[in-house]
């Protein structure tokens, strides 16, 4: 790692100041959209609270810079300055944390200072670039070229700016491809932001821009935005990929090369070896089929292997052999996917690799690296394909991900072929009814039995394996949705990938709350489908669109019987239907002498929704959530 | 214990014996390989420790320690793996150390297969690297070294070699390569704590000490009992502790440190506390020098103060406030020596000895006799002075000789001097004349105390109407003034509304509160909060709440009292963040048409560490009702741990208690039909 000091750091400055200026004379500064940085005239140190009343800090100018050399080295260099307005920035900002990779990446830091309010300037001192290693892959020899630098700012006060320029130059044939997912704005404002891309002619590059408009330079690879609003996230904001403004750029040359390229390094790895047969053998010799035989052998490889996601361990697509993971017992994706394909084919299954990926329109496009998801075992059996992924284990669909995944593998003749593998609940048939018919006898027990039906992500095969797993499924469904039982047994009656159906009878043995001469049963405000869909009802206005984790559908249908000599008191409010843009909730409540029928039924058939939107639906939830309104109170005459 | 456990103890306890002090006539000696070699055998598959993922056959170390106080330590362990995720966490190996005052060598490594095979795993793998290092940067490394082919049933013995100590300095700063430019920061003195007791169990572990016999060495041994030897060995005399089938430490929620209930003995040559402070001062003595920018700096935040107390204050904060948590190393003497405060003042940044070093320079400006002070958060300091901290903080002596202690690392955004949840914690101040052990405060209840009031209505409709006004001193103002602190000023008001607690339809109209920086003041919050149909509306019953003991803010400001308290037979002490006070006053004003059917019981509940008393009255249509409930303790004993509970439980259950009432005219007041009270959002004022 270089390091500015003194009459160097002077020279290096200039320099850097040169570099930026060849990279924007290309592009940006030709079409004068941009000045030359500099912290004496290009950047506005003056801008503060009377600008941005209500920023934390300002983003004055971020730069970030890729250049493929002729000579193959690639240079990514970033320069940023950043406003503190107060001390709540100064835990993110104030010790940044630069990753390379000692050996084949080159660490040079130009600048790094902190200027003050009066404009006195105070550089990192020597002790404060301190080596760390990074904690995505501290503990592991393989890694241990991995280290990080973190820069400690000094004199740090509100109204300072610090300012951080430094570049990584990586070696020739480290990288076999450059690509980037980046993000243009910032939970803060940012007043300048600064792109360029620059490489030899004979690299072809994929850019793509979205949420913001831009108009292309000539050549297409150096871009300058902004202002930009501060954009932080509030509780199941969208993932800012999907939020904010967004530039991705890639060298990939498309995605059968890329998908060819990995899925290979995977299947010449998984080479055959007698300890691995062995170890296969002996976990899954009481398994007969092939399903629980793959079930078995994730069991026990998820058990005692070390899986390691960073994609600082795959960057040059490093893949040991099979044997050697299997020896270590630590591995990145490739080399766990390369270890269970052997440890699978030593046991006779037939399976391939396929490539996970973020992006399920990556076929459409040039990929990123960032799409990468990790490699996924496709074994064939009687009863259809069966997923394994080294980290999730077996997988209907990726619930464990954040997003909707594809998985992409080539057939023989090389084309792509594609499976969409939709998140549980992103599939949109999800549903919840609890109906039946409810007894309180003389005692003030509650008796009688109901119906459950489950659709899509209201429940997880995956999880209701055991008849143990199932009966505490069922025990939180039904008191999540009639907090006044405590005790039932229940039967599942059907359960497919999709649905899930149970009969559940009441044995309760304690009356339900008494309350003087009255007895209570209460109904939860939403809590009978948040657990599952939560929604972010705590605060009554938003700024950014809410994420929920799918549509659905949630309906209770109870008659409570009460018996000849006993009364209802009270009942819950009737009459609430409020329908919206959002979906609608309604409750229905009629009572004769002998009984009351209830229905509550909320519908939200869409998983985003805008600020407006989620505020309607507050209101409404809000009163299925007001304390009065879900109350039934019975007596004896 | 069954009886395959009995006999494998029997036949354990048969193959120590061969080589346990016991029945030796020299000090204890470490274990052959052939003595190693059978432990394994004899333990089997291990069945009687199913549900463990490894188990220690062997633990033991000798250490050698020089009259310099510089100390090698000779350790082996032997473990056996139990499980595949013992195969995970054992396949590879971890040695941490500060290379400043350390060097771990690892000597051997063996596995023991069940087949009675071994295989010595080749050192040549060894590698070293930075650790991961969050705030404090000082140069943390590890070694590494794989073990391949692990299997379940293997035994793994880890033969390793440590020179240093466990705070030491370096004779020179550039200079890391041997053994001979360690040197102890008390020169001709050592120390150690030692545990016996950890996440696995243990089946036999001894820990000896080698001293050169003119360098005496006090210990004691806490929370149990050991066995125990002391032998001649030509210069050296051995102290020897050893200890047999040690469970594994049962970990209940919030228990006491490890150091406080596990069976540990403490030793060191040190003679006297006072000999520590005396040192303590000394070596940071020179550090406190301020200069003009640093003078400036006391006269700018001290301005317009007439009062000692206050200008002390006023530093105090300055430096919790304006100096973050980063340690960077200067090298040699990092660990105990404090950076200069001229530095820190540069940097704005330092650890808690640093920002210590700060605020003794600035009350040296102002005159006033500051020094720094050793202590240990979190876990006793036992009598025999071993070093035994974690913490530096800053003390000034009064007028009087008396002392006042100040912590700038805990008080960020806190109206303290010192915070309240280091009550009771050992200190040995860094004086010219030597202090001893001594202990910090006990806080009582009072003096964190959080006050509710609110006045309350429900209109004929259900609906509730609440101006609520919360005053809070000590912990609760300090996380009061955290949690405001944490969202940008667009995002109080959000966070205000996810922590009201009222109803689940609450409506924050109007509020205020404390400005987390304001230090003038104790802590405070008044809100006015609506929720429609919080009344339960029925043909001749209406069922209301009481709206203040759903604890408005309670995530904010006494999270801690709302911990799950289920665990039965607690072995350990149960550590909560401070004492508590809490005292509720509401009156809730009823239509004039209802009336209340039956006021709730009322409670009076004492136990050694907390009481709680309730008590309601009607008159006419108010509903009026108080609760105090008081924490005593900040740690409470497992023996008082049930009634501690069971009086939480007691108050929570008063969240959920409806009151009954009547209406005195036959009316059906529909739910739907509202009349609605004054019902706006009106921005914060």
């Amino acid at each position: 790692m270089t390091k500015p000091n003194t009459a160097s750091a002077i020279t290096r400055s200039v320099c850097s100041i040169f570099l930026v200026q060849i990279l924007l004379t290309g592009c940006c500064s030709a079409q004068g959209q941009t000045k030359t940085a500099n912290t004496q005239s290009g950047v506005q140190l003056d801008v503060g609270s009377e600008q941005y009343p209500d920023a934390d800090a300002i983003i004055l100018r971020w730069e970030q810079y890729w250049e493929i050399k002729d000579d193959g080295q690639v240079v990514r260099r970033e320069h940023k300055w950043i406003k503190l307005m107060n001390s709540r920035p100064i835990r993110r900002t104030a010790d940044p944390r630069l990753d390379f990779c000692e050996g084949t990446d080159k660490l040079t830091i130009h600048t790094a200072r902190t200027i003050l309010p009066s404009g006195e300037v105070i550089d990192v001192p020597e002790y404060s670039f301190n080596i760390a290693a990074p904690d995505d892959v501290a503990g592991w020899p393989d890694y241990i070229a991995w280290q990080q630098t973190v820069v400690s700012f000094s004199g740090i006060e509100p109204g300072a700016t610090l300012e951080l320029d430094y570049e990584v130059t990586t070696q020739r044939g480290v990288l076999p491809w450059v690509s980037a997912d980046i993000r243009l704005d910032d939970d803060y404002p940012v007043l300048k932001r600064i792109i360029s891309i620059s490489r030899p002619a004979n690299v072809k590059l994929s850019v793509q821009l979205d949420n913001v408009e831009h108009e292309p330079t000539p050549d297409g690879s150096c871009f300058a935005f902004g202002p930009f609003d501060g954009s932080p996230a509030e509780p199941q904001s969208q993932p800012w990929q999907h939020r904010c403004p967004r530039l991705r750029f890639t060298t990939i040359p498309d995605s059968t090369t890329w998908v060819g390229r990995l899925l290979g390094i995977v299947s010449r790895a998984a080479v055959q070896d007698e300890d691995i047969r062995t170890f296969a053998v002996d976990a899954t010799a009481d398994n007969p089929d092939v399903k629980a035989k793959i079930s078995a052998l994730a069991d026990k490889l998820r058990a005692r292997f070390s899986y390691l996601a960073s994609a600082k361990t795959y960057r040059s697509l490093q893949c040991r052999p099979a044997d050697e993971v299997f020896s270590q017992n630590y591995g990145n994706p490739l080399e766990a996917a390369a270890l269970y394909l052997a440890a699978l084919k030593s046991l006779d299954i037939k399976v391939e690799p396929a490539l996970a990926v973020k992006d399920i329109d990556v076929t459409q496009r040039r990929p990123t690296r960032e799409c990468f998801a990790g490699i996924v075992l496709v074994a064939h059996s009687n009863e259809g394909p069966i997923m394994l992924h080294p980290q999730h284990g077996m997988i209907n669909t990726p619930d464990s991900w954040d997003d909707d995944i594809a998985l992409v593998s080539l057939d023989s003749d090389g084309s792509l072929r594609t499976t969409n593998l939709h998140n549980r609940k992103q599939k949109g048939a999800n549903a919840m009814k609890l109906s039946g018919s409810l007894a309180v006898n003389e005692d003030g027990q509650l008796q009688g039995s109901l119906r459950l039906r489950l659709a899509g992500g209201f429940f997880d095969p995956q999880q209701l394996k055991t008849s143990d797993a199932q009966e505490s499924f069922l025990q939180k469904v039904v008191c999540n949705t009639i907090p006044a039982v405590e005790n039932l047994t229940s039967s599942i009656t059907t359960m497919s990938h999709d649905k899930l159906e149970a009969t559940i009878t009441l044995n309760e043995d304690n009356a339900i709350e008494l309350l003087d001469e009255y007895y209570l049963m209460e109904m939860p405000g939403i809590d009978w489908f948040s657990w599952q869909f939560p929604i972010p009802l705590g605060s009554s206005k938003r700024i950014t669109s809410v994420q929920l984790d799918g549509s659905f559908t949630a309906e209770v249908d109870l008659i409570v019987k009460i018996p000849d000599t006993w009364v209802f008191h009270m009942t819950p409010k009737a009459g609430i239907d409020e329908p919206g843009h959002w979906g609608a909730i309604s409750q229905t409540v009629s009572t004769d002498e002998a009984s009351l029928h209830i229905n509550r039924r909320i519908s939200v058939p869409k998983s985003i929704l805008d600020p407006e939107d989620f505020s309607q639906l507050r209101r409404a939830a809000n009163q299925l959530r007001a304390p009065g309104n879900s109350i039934v109170a019975l007596s004896p005459r | 214990m069954n009886w395959k456990h009995t006999v494998t103890l029997v036949l354990l306890s048969t193959v120590i014996a061969g080589w346990s002090p016991a029945v030796c006539a020299a000090p204890p000696q470490p274990a052959t390989a052939a003595e190693i070699s059978q432990m394994v055998a004899e333990l089997g598959d291990a069945k009687q420790y199913d549900g463990h993922d490894v188990v220690y056959v062997l633990d033991e170390a000798d250490v050698y320690v020089q009259k310099s106080g510089l100390a090698t330590t000779e350790s082996c362990q032997v473990i056996k793996i139990l499980s595949e995720s013992g195969v995970k966490s054992q396949s590879m190996q971890r040695f941490d150390f500060d290379p400043d005052t350390r060097r771990v060598t690892i000597k051997s490594i063996r596995v023991h297969h069940e087949d009675e095979t071994t295989t010595d795993v080749p050192l040549s793998g060894l590698v070293t690297q930075p650790t991961q290092q969050h705030m404090i940067y000082w140069g943390g490394k590890q070694h590494l070294l794989g073990i391949p082919n692990l299997n379940v049933g293997d035994a793994i013995e880890i033969r390793v070699s440590k020179i240093g100590f466990n705070i030491a300095y370096l004779s020179n700063g550039s200079d890391i390569g041997g053994a001979e430019t360690l040197q102890p920061p008390m020169e001709g003195h050592w120390y150690e704590v030692t545990l016996f007791q950890s996440s696995h169990p243990i089946i036999h572990k001894r820990y000896s000490v080698h001293m050169p016999k003119d360098m005496p060495l006090q210990y004691e041994v806490y929370n149990g009992s050991l066995e125990s030897s002391l032998w001649f060995d030509g210069e050296y005399q051995v102290y020897s502790f050893t200890a047999d089938d040690l469970p594994a430490l049962e970990h209940e929620p919030r228990m006491v440190a490890p150091d406080d209930c596990v069976t540990k003995v403490v030793m060191a040559t040190v003679p006297t506390w006072e000999m520590k402070s005396v040192w303590f001062h000394e070596v940071n003595e020179p550090q406190f020098e301020a200069d003009d920018a640093i003078k400036a700096k006391v006269a700018e935040i001290t301005a317009g103060l007439t009062s000692l107390e206050d200008k002390v204050a006023a530093c105090n904060h300055w430096v919790a406030d304006n100096v973050r948590y980063c340690g960077t190393s200067r090298g040699p003497r990092e660990g105990f020596t404090l950076h200069r405060g001229i530095e820190t003042f540069r940097d704005r940044a330092g650890v808690c000895k640093d920002k210590a070093g700060m605020l003794v320079t600035m009350l040296r400006v102002l005159g006033v006799e500051a020094y720094p002070a050793l202590t240990m958060a979190g876990s006793r300091v036992e009598a025999i002075p071993a070093d035994q901290f974690n913490h530096t903080v800053t003390v000034m002596r009064n007028e009087d000789g008396t002392f006042t202690i100040l912590d700038p690392t805990w008080i960020p955004q806190s109206r303290e001097m010192w915070s309240s949840r280091e009550d009771l914690q050992g200190l040995v101040y860094g004086t010219p004349e030597g202090q001893p052990l001594t202990l910090s405060p006990y806080y009582a209840p009072d003096y964190n105390s959080l006050e509710c009031r609110s006045t309350s209505a429900i209109s004929e409709s259900g609906e509730l109407h609440c101006e609520i006004s919360m005053q809070m001193k000590g912990y609760p103002c300090t996380y009061l003034r955290r949690n405001i602190a944490r969202y940008p000023a667009p995002q109080v008001r959000s966070a205000f509304e996810r922590a009201l607690n009222i109803a689940p339809n609450a409506q924050l109209g109007s509020y205020s509160h404390i400005d987390p920086e304001d230090y003038s003041q104790d802590g405070f919050v008044k809100m006015s909060v609506t929720a429609p149909s919080y009344a339960a509306i029925g043909r001749e019953i209406k069922l209301i709440r009481m709206p203040l003991m759903s604890h408005p803010l309670a995530d904010w400001l006494i999270p801690d009292l709302f911990y799950t308290m289920k665990s039965k037979d607690r072995q350990y002490g149960y550590s909560l963040r401070a004492t508590r006070g809490l005292h509720y006053e509401e009156t809730i004003t009823l239509p004039a048409t209802w009336n209340v059917e039956k006021l709730p019981d009322g409670i009076t509940r004492e136990s050694s560490s907390a009481t709680l008393e309730f008590a309601a009255t009607i008159d006419g249509h108010e509903l009026t009702y108080t609760m105090d409930f008081e924490l005593k303790n900040h740690t409470i004993p497992a023996s008082d741990y049930d009634d501690v509970r069971d009086i939480l439980e007691e108050m929570h259950n008063l969240t959920d208690t409806w009151i009954v009432c009547t209406t005195s005219q036959d009316q059906f007041a529909s739910a739907g039909n509202h009349t609605n009270m004054k019902q706006q959002e009106v921005s914060n004022d």
